[in-house]
């Protein structure tokens, strides 16, 4: 999901003000301080070798404007369970990346050269902000 | 026995295209042994066929350490160059815990 901040400690992953999907900006280019957290779920047959994991984020025109490429590997602890499968926690900032376009964006987390999983948001000018009416006495 | 070799596992991109994320390893117990491919089961099984061919043993165990340093890429532009530096939050813990690298363009 997409959160103001993520971080990982301990292998436990802490989220601040997860589930956004809309931000605002009065300026184009802009960057945005939002950050993206994973949890990965590895099989037991998954563990021991490295796992390629990307990041894109592609623009309203369907561009791509970034693309981050981790790896990952996990190993099998004796304090696991037969067939236990072991979580891998991410947090990764999108600070660094320069949005350039009003509109939907979509964070591609592909695992393997797999998608694994899609997550959209919106880029909007204030101006697009819905409020609610004044209410005066 | 299997004789076990442990190659230390690097990944990298030099641009923004799926065909420039490179994958690579290197091992300290196979002096000058090298192997490249663009994604990491195919790295494997290259890396497992170089080292039978060089060691002339079937018996091979390959493990994997991921490597702990990122930064030949070469980014077409100032947001990927800013990904490549900053994007993500690297992460490497105690052995038995997952270890992370990264590196993006």
């Amino acid at each position: 999901m997409l959160c103001n901040h993520a971080v990982v400690h301990s292998g436990l992953l802490t989220i601040v003000d997860g589930g956004i999907t809309r931000s605002w900006a009065p300026n184009l280019p802009t960057r945005l301080s939002i950050w993206l957290a994973v949890q990965m779920e590895l099989e037991p047959s998954e563990l021991g070798i490295p796992h390629e994991v990307r990041v894109q984020l592609v623009n309203p025109d369907n561009a791509r404007m970034a693309q981050l490429v981790s790896a990952v590997q996990a190993e099998r602890h004796p304090r696991h369970e037969d067939g236990e499968r072991v979580l891998v926690p991410l947090a990764v900032s999108l600070l660094p990346v320069n949005f350039e376009k009003y509109g939907r964006h979509s964070v591609k987390i592909m695992v393997d050269n797999m998608e694994s999983h899609v997550l959209e948001f919106w880029l909007q000018h204030p101006d697009e902000r819905v409020l609610p009416p004044i209410q005066l006495p | 026995m299997a004789r076990e070799v442990t190659l230390k596992v690097y990944v990298e991109t030099v641009g923004t295209s799926d065909f420039d994320i490179v994958w690579w390893c290197e091992s300290d117990e196979v002096s000058g042994f090298y192997a490249a491919a663009s994604n990491p089961t195919d790295l494997l099984q290259r890396a497992k066929d170089a080292l039978r061919e060089v060691l002339g043993d079937d018996g091979i165990e390959i493990k994997t350490v991921l490597g702990d340093t990122v930064g030949h890429s070469v980014p077409p532009d100032p947001a990927i160059t800013a990904s490549r530096n900053n994007m993500g939050s690297a992460d490497v813990r105690e052995s038995e815990e997952p270890t992370l690298m990264q590196a993006a363009g």
